[in-house]
Order: C-alpha cells, then structure tokens, then sequence
C-alpha cells in the first residue's frame, strides 16, 4: 500500500485518488482523442459545412443555405435508397448474428480440437477476401443462364432463378453474399466471448438439474449478452452504411433496387460531382445511425448483463 | 518600370506553369515560344497522369525510356491509376490533384472524359504549337481524322494528341459457325439476319447450353445497337437527351427481345461477356480490340470478327483516348517532347504486338503481326468507313449513370422498354440542362 | 493435478458436427473454385458444370504477375508495412482508450465514448475530400503516413477492447488494489495479459482490413514505388476487364497468404492466452 502511493506521487503531482484516475483515463484516451479530432471530427465538420455550399473542387464554391437539404425533400430516389437500406440492414443484421452464435455454439461443443480449429478457420476465411476480389466468383454463382447455382437447381426441377435481374431476388443475392462474406467475423466474437463464460456455472446448473435449453437461455444467452449487444451494434453500422458488397455484385441495379445510401451518396459526389449534395445527404444518414445507436444503448440497460 | 524580363519574372511564369501566360506577357506567339525543343542537357521532372492495364504501362515505360534517351537529365514518373473504378473516379482524382497544387504535367483520358477537362480548364490548347511543330503537325496527320477530331473542344481547338481507340465489332467464335453449318457472317447483314443467326446458334440444355450471342451491357457497348439504327441516346451535338426518338425505342425492344423473346442471349446481370465468349457458353458478342490482350496472352484463337450487323444504317461506335498538356505543367516544350514519345509510332507498334486497343496510325496496322490474328482483322480499321464517336459531354459520368439504370430496369423487366425511356428522358433531360447552365454561368 | 472425467458423447455433439461440416463445405466451395481456376486456362474456367477441384497445374498463371510491370515484391513490402505500423498502433491506442472508458471513472467519460462511438457512423465517402485537402495541406499525399496516420486510431477498435474490459471480474482488479497497485500497473499487469483474445481479434480484424484497403490508397498514393497490394492486383485485371482472370485470381490467392499466416498464429494464440488466463475452465 504505501510503496504504491510513493510511486505514483513521484510520478504525478499530489492528487485524490479520485483525480489521480481520471487523470490516467484522460492519459489513456488521448491518443485517440488526438487522432479523432483531426482525422474525424475535423473532416466531419468539414463535411457539415460542405453541404451548406453548392460546392466544386476547382471553379469555387457557393453558399446556398438549406437548398441542398430542400432538394432531399424532392428526391424521390433518396426514399428508394433508404427503404433498400432498411431492408438490407434488417436481413443482415439478423443473419449475420444469428447464423455466427448459432455456428459458435456450435464450435463450442464437444469437437476435435483439430476439427474446431479448421471449421473456425473456414467460417473466417472469406472475411479474409476483399470486396473487390469475389465479385467474379460470385457472379458466376449467381447468373441466371449461365450460372451454377440455378445450374444446380435445375436438377430439382427448379426454374432459372433471376438472381442479379429481378429486384426482389438482387436483394436477397446481396444479403446472401453478405453473410457469407461476414457471418465469420461474428462467429469468431462470439466463439471468443463464449469461451470466456466460467465452466462452473453451467456445472452449477447441471448439478440443479437443467437441461441444454435451459443452460443456454439462463447462463449462455445472459453471459453473452455484451457480445450478443457489440455485435448489433458493429452489424447495424456496418449495414446502414453497406457499400462494397453491392458495388461489386450489382453496383445498385437493376435500376435502383440494390442502391443503398452510401452508394448513393459516392455516385452523387464521384459521378455527378455534385459534392454538397452528398454531403447533405451523408448528414441525414449520420443522424439517423446516431439516433439508432443511441436508441440501442438505451435498450442495452435493460437486457445486457455485465459482470 | 521596364518590360526586361527578370530572372524571377521568368522563374515565376514558367514556374506557375504557363508558357502561354509566359508568351502572352511578353508579346510572344505561343507558337515560337513552344516551337523551340528543349536542350538535351534539360533537367526536369514530369508527372504524367496515366491509366490502363498491365500490360499498357509497360508500353509506356518503354516510351518512357525512348524519352530519356533524348533527355536523360529529366525524371518521368508515371502516375498509373488502375483501371477498374471507371471515369467518375479517375476524374474526380485527377481534379483533387490539380485542386492540391499537386504536378501533372500529361493527362491521359478516354473521350469519356475529354470535355469535362477542357470544361475545367485542366489541359492547354495544342493548335498554335501544332502549327510550330512539324513533329506534332505530322503526329496529327498520321493519325486518322476522324479519331483527332472526337476529342476536340465544342469549338474545335486541340487539346489531345490521339494515344488509341476501340470500336465495337462483333467477335464470332468461327468453330461454333462450322459446327451449325452457318458460313461467317456477310459484312452487309441486317439484324434480322443476326438474330437467325443467333437463333441457330442457341441450342443445349444445362451444361450443354449455348447461346448465340452475350450482350456486352455497358453504355458503349449498347451503342453500336442505336448508331446502327441511325440514332444514339444524345442528339447530334451532345446537348440534349434523344431518348425520345422513335427509333432509340426500336432499338431497345430490340435489344430486349434478343434476352427475353428470343432467348438468343443469357440475362445481363452478372454476365462478363469476354469470359463466356473464350469458355464456349457463347458463340458470339461485341468488343473492340481490348479483349484480344487476354486472347493472345492464353493462346486463344477461335475468334474473328465482321461489322455489326444494321438496321437503319451500317454506323457504329469508336471511342478513342487522348494525351494532353495540363495547365499546370511546369514545362510545356518538355512535355510535349514527351508527349511525342508517348505518341510515337513505336508504341502503335507495341500495342498491335500485344493485342490491346487499336494503334492511332493505320500505319502501324499494316504488317504481318496485326492481319494475322483475328483473320479479318483489316476490319477494324474498315469500320472508320462509317463510324461515330460515343456520345461523350462534359458531364459523360452522370449521362452513362442515368442511362444504364434505366436500361437495367427494362431488361430486368420490372419496366417496359416505353416506360423506362420515358422516364430516362425526363431525367437524362434535366441532366442536360444542368449542364447548359453550368456552361453557361 | 487430476484428469478431468470425460463426459460421454451426445447425440446433439454429432448432430452440431455433421451441420458444422456441411456449412464449411458450402462456405469453401467458391474458393476452392477461385484456387482451382487460377491454376487453369480461363477458357476452361467459366464452363458448367463447375469444376470445383483443380484439373490443372498451370503455374505460369502464379508467375506471370512477377513477370508483368506490375512491382509485385515492391507493392507487398509497401502493404506489410502499412499494414503492421497500422495494427500495431490500433493495439496499443485502441486498449489503452477501451481500459479507460471500461474501468476507469472520469467526468464526462459517457459523452465522449458516445463522440467516438458517433464516428463509426460517418460514411468514409463523404469526409473523403476533406481528409484529402488536409493530407495535402500536411504535405502527405503519396507518402504512405497518409494512410497510416489515420489508421491509427479506432472507434471500432476501441468499443471492442471496451466491451471486453468491461467483462472482466471486478475481483482481479479489486484484489490488485490490495496489492497496492495503481491504475497504470493494473493495466499493464492485470488487465491486458487477460486481453489476449480480444486483442488478437483486433489484430486480425485490423490487419485484414488495411491489407485489403483499396479505395484510400487508390486517392492518396498515385506513384508505383508507394502503391499497395490491391492496386497493383486491380492493374491486372486490364482496360475495360480485358485481363486474364486466371492470373488476377493467382495473385488475389498469393495476396491472401498473409493475412491467413497472421490468422492462423492468432488463432492459436487465443486458445493459449485463455488457457493460460484460466478463465476457461
């Protein structure tokens, strides 16, 4: 006890416990802090002021008020492309979590270490690829003449199905690549937060008799629930903000029924070079993650259980 | 004060980068200021603002090293921007540059993109020192006009020395012709004669199916179909949609019906159709020369190739490319030393060797290398007979955006091909008359 | 020390295998089609049916990009270094910042972990042009700090050390106050060396993440002595995708190679950190 007073007073100035912690955990954010003022904050900022202006990288910009923000009132493919993104982020979300506890549950079960081991390795391989690479594996998958899948389908006496074509099934091609490309990064927390819950606990409740189900709503479910809530919360960002999955299957087609908002919003500025407007619309998008965020965590005290 | 040219003057005019402000302050035609080659001896550094494959940047650097032998003292770095990302983002990229102060001295662009930098002022006027330059006056006249004169400004002033071009042509797989008792298709066919054709060609089921045709769906892809017709999705001066020509309506039935009546060619989304082409699934599609790269360097040979087939008109499409001097250049006479190494014959001569996109002198085709592969190869040059370029304005990323999403829709039948022109004229419309102000104002 | 009994067999351990077993064929099949294509001729690549396994050996397709002008040794030795300095920096800033907001009490710790978290939710499409104005006004564009710099710190990075912090048993810590450690030792001695499996996920997500960037690199690093991995492999795939997609997927193979090296050895090194922290079981 006293040889730990007397080295801190050495180091820092005469303090209460209470400030000598806040003064260490200001210490420890601060790199970060230094780092996101400049390289986030600041651009964001930025990126606020720019959707006040009717903005060119080289002719000089104009301001011009709420217009940018009066245009979104009139634009009927901003609505379209936040419906898409609604729908994806709900299928994403709900099958990139669920099918990564269901498979680290799984892996968590009586199995060869050897085989645990390759399995984890195969679920996270495809994380490993990027974007920009699996787009001809996948669109030989899904090409409804000439790909395999329906070529496989076929044997069951299934039609052609229009995979990339009709809208309703180029939304559904997209959340099914999505999975596959990520479901692994959840299994993979999810595994390590399973593997951090005591043992003694659930040998305490087999002692008082309850079976597998119940094991994994009152201790697994509970024990996970921090894991279960970052998940969410990584996913959902993640979704409202999907971009590389569709620009590479289906770059929002046909027409705009796979265009999300962040692809929207880089073919604003990248294509029409129209950089206020993107800006504009790029606020909205991050006022509506704030307020789900923020909706999540509020949520969160009521069912995430932390130690 | 006197009009003697100090040193610091002088430092600061070629130092900002113009030698036309150079020769404007001091009464000087630009001509003559630009007409004298710089010594040998020159030091310097030039950025060159380039794009393509693999296989294009080592011609370039081999043009490159043809430049330095000329002028070893000056150090040219090739900024090589991959292909993949299309113009929007080449563009975009190249405008943050400039916006940055950061050197480009040669700009490389595609048609796609040439207007909108001659609208933002990123490249310098090239007539005053073609008509001081015999080497540059006779780059031009080797090259065919008509590939020159697409990447003119909208009033005819040069900015770009010609560097390629592509056309769209049809690559037909000549065994799979056999095989059907089909003879190579006659250079005058109609449409309807294509379509019997692909008709014949379609046959098979599951891992046997072959199709007659992959519909290359991509803005400059379709545009042989509308050329074809004797129309195009802009009216003659780019200014305006032309969606609601009758005959673009036409035209797009009939591109839909090849996939959705006909059965002749497989659904579009997801298809390459320079994959399928080489595996067999089809025994037709359109490109220009570029997919011969990929067919030279895996020894593909079951291609040749014959004219699109017509309707209205035997017209099809080229887009060429263009190397010009930015305005920030910090060296114009060197640049333009450089430029004619860049658009030299010597590297026509490469490009022909390694099957890439046709060279800017018909001259460089004529030899033993390019005629023997695709047979008919004299064709590609025979299509300037009757050919027009990509319709490319200023604001060229926004037309092909608003175009192909709603030829997405009609060919995923979510929209008839009357509804979807409809309301991509209406948008395409609007698109236009943005730009006009923007030009205007 | 005793042997644990061995619990017997259940039926639901062979029915999670069998499930186990037929996911991962599933999850594999494109790949294993992307490594068998790129040791064959394209020609025979897209034909139906698939032919999943290798039929041939072309090692030509893994040679060629060495033989094109892309500097293929040069882009990787880029990548790797980035990729490390990157990693490297996201550890050391992302725990530090994720300890403090799980375990330490400070005025206004809430408002500012929410701050941070908000960045997660700010599309990089869009501060894309600001960053790139205030990298030239830094003097960094085509300098690979450009990259590296604001990598270096992470929300993502720093709500997963948090979330992991926040798990760990308030005993440990109350237990090494004891002691008389202070908050810094606490950290050092006791917090991190039970971090293992959290910061090995970060490493490998981060790691991953870097080593595929393309479209950062794609703005800020335009000549070939600074490029990445990524942006040599898209040079391949040729003008208007006239490439061979045999060598593109020979080389997307050879680029995978690391970033499954570093998995592998984190993936053990989970397995050892929990064993040895005890907290399994």
């Amino acid at each position: 006890m006293r040889k730990g007073k007397a080295n801190s007073s050495r180091l820092l100035p005469e303090m209460t416990p209470r400030h000598r912690e806040a003064f260490v955990g200001y210490l420890f954010i601060l790199p970060t802090y230094v780092g996101f003022i400049i390289f986030i904050l600041y651009p964001l900022i930025e990126s606020m002021r720019i959707s006040f202006l009717d903005f060119s990288i080289l002719r000089g910009s104009t301001y011009i008020g709420l217009d940018n923000y009066m245009q979104m009132l009139q634009d009927p493919r901003l609505r379209i492309v936040y419906a898409n993104t609604i729908v994806f982020t709900l299928f994403a979300v709900f099958f990139n979590a669920g099918i990564g506890l269901i498979l680290a549950v799984m892996l968590n079960r009586r199995l060869p270490i050897l085989m645990r081991n390759l399995y984890r390795s195969i679920f996270f391989f495809p994380v490993l690829i990027a974007h920009t690479y699996i787009a001809v594996i996948w669109e030989f998958l899904y090409a409804q003449d000439t790909g395999v899948i329906n070529y496989y389908l076929s044997f069951l006496g299934i039609e052609p199905i229009p995979w990339l074509s009709n809208v309703h099934w180029a939304m559904a091609a997209i959340i099914i690549l999505d999975v596959w490309k990520n479901t692994g990064f959840a299994m993979l927390v999810f595994l390590a937060g399973l593997q951090s819950i005591p043992n003694e606990y659930y040998e305490a409740a087999q002692l008082d008799g309850a079976n597998e189900r119940q094991l994994f709503f009152r201790i697994t479910i509970p024990m996970l629930s921090p894991t279960i809530f970052f998940i969410l919360v990584i996913f959902m960002i993640g979704a409202l903000q999907v971009f590389d999955t569709i620009i590479v299957l289906t770059a929002g087609g046909p027409g705009d029924a796979t265009r999300s908002v962040v692809l929207y919003i880089y073919e604003i500025a990248f294509r029409t070079f129209n950089m206020g407007y993107a800006a504009a619309v790029s606020m909205t998008l991050f006022a509506i993650i704030l307020v789900l965020t923020a909706c999540q965590f509020w949520i969160s005290r009521r069912w995430v259980h932390y130690e | 004060m006197s009009k003697r040219i100090s040193r610091r003057d002088f430092l600061r005019y070629t130092g900002m980068g113009s030698a036309a402000a150079f020769a404007a302050a001091y009464g000087m035609p630009l001509g003559t200021a630009l007409a004298q080659a710089p010594p040998g001896d020159t030091e310097g550094h030039l950025v060159i603002y380039n794009f393509g494959g693999a296989q294009q940047q080592a011609m370039y650097n081999n043009a490159i090293g043809r430049f330095n032998e000329r002028y070893p003292n000056v150090v040219v770095e090739d900024l090589y921007i991959p292909w993949p990302e299309g113009w929007g983002h080449y563009i975009t990229n190249l405008k943050l540059r400039a916006a940055s102060g950061l050197p480009v001295d040669i700009i490389a662009i595609a048609i796609e993109g040439t207007r909108e930098t001659i609208f933002e002022d990123l490249v310098l006027p090239m007539d005053d020192a073609i008509a001081a330059d015999e080497d540059l006056q006779a780059i031009v006249d080797e090259v065919e006009p008509v590939l020159h004169d697409a990447l003119k400004g909208p009033d005819g002033t040069t900015y770009y020395f010609t560097r390629e071009w592509n056309n769209m042509i049809i690559h037909y797989n000549p065994v799979k012709f056999e095989e059907a008792g089909l003879d190579p298709p006659a250079t005058d066919w109609t449409w309807e004669d294509f379509l019997e054709t692909a008709l014949t060609l379609t046959h098979g089921e599951g891992g046997d199916k072959q199709f007659g045709f992959a519909l290359p769906f991509f803005n400059f892809g379709l545009t042989p179909w509308w050329h074809t017709n004797g129309t195009a999705t802009l009216t003659e001066d780019w200014s305006d949609s032309n969606l609601d020509d009758p005959k673009m309506l036409e035209s797009v039935k009939f591109v839909h019906s090849l996939v959705h009546e006909h059965g002749v060619a497989p659904a579009v989304e997801g298809v390459n159709p320079y994959e399928l082409f080489p595996a067999g699934t089809v025994a037709m599609t359109g490109a220009g020369r570029w997919p011969f790269a990929n067919y030279v360097s895996t020894d593909y040979r079951d291609v040749d190739i014959t004219p699109w087939p017509r309707k209205a008109a035997g017209t099809t499409v080229f887009g060429s490319g263009g190397w010009a001097v930015s305005k920030s250049a910090n060296n114009v006479p060197l640049a333009i030393e450089l430029i004619k190494d860049l658009a030299a014959f010597a590297t026509d001569e490469e490009a022909v060797a390694i099957g890439t996109s046709l060279p800017a002198r018909r001259s460089a085709t004529e030899n033993e290398v390019f005629n023997s592969f695709p047979a008919n190869a004299h064709r590609f040059f025979g299509s300037l007979e009757d050919i027009k370029p990509v319709p490319s304005p200023a604001n060229f990323a926004e037309v092909e955006s608003i175009f192909m999403r709603h030829m997405s829709q009609i060919m995923a039948n979510s929209v008839t091909p009357e509804q979807g022109l409809e309301a991509a004229h209406a948008e395409l419309s609007a698109a236009m008359q943005k730009l006009a102000e923007r030009m205007a104002g | 020390m005793q042997r644990k009994r061995r619990k017997p067999i259940k039926f639901g351990d062979i029915l999670s295998f069998g499930i186990l077993t037929i996911a991962a064929i599933l999850v594999m099949m494109p790949l294993l089609w992307m490594f068998s294509t790129s040791l064959r001729p394209t020609t025979e690549s897209f034909q139906l049916p698939p032919q999943w396994l290798p039929t041939q050996f072309r090692i030509e397709n893994y040679i060629a990009p060495f033989e094109s002008s892309v500097p293929f040794v040069g882009l990787f030795i880029n990548s790797l270094r980035i990729t490390v300095a990157v990693t490297l920096g996201q550890l050391i800033s992302c725990s530090l910042a994720g300890y403090a907001f799980a375990r330490l009490r400070f005025p206004g710790r809430e408002l500012l972990f929410l701050l941070l978290l908000a960045s997660l939710m700010v599309p990089g499409q869009v501060t894309i042009i600001p960053i790139f104005l205030l990298m030239r006004d830094l003097g960094l564009i085509d300098n690979p700090l450009a990259i590296i710099l604001p990598g270096l710190i992470s929300a993502f990075g720093v709500f997963l050390m948090r979330q992991f912090f926040k798990q760990m048993p308030q005993e440990l810590f109350d237990a090494a106050r004891v002691d008389g450690a202070g908050h810094v030792r606490s950290f050092i001695q006791i917090a991190l060396p039970l971090a293992g499996p959290a910061m090995a996920t970060l490493a490998i997500i981060t790691f991953n993440a870097t080593w595929n960037s393309y479209f950062l690199p794609l703005i800020f690093l335009n000549s070939w002595h600074k490029m990445t991995l990524p942006q040599g492999i898209a040079l391949l795939t040729g003008y208007m995708g006239a490439g061979n997609p045999s060598v593109v997927m020979a080389a997307v193979t050879m680029a995978i190679v690391p970033v499954l090296i570093v998995f592998i050895a984190l993936q053990r090194w989970i397995i050892e950190a929990l064993t040895r922290s005890g907290i399994k079981g």
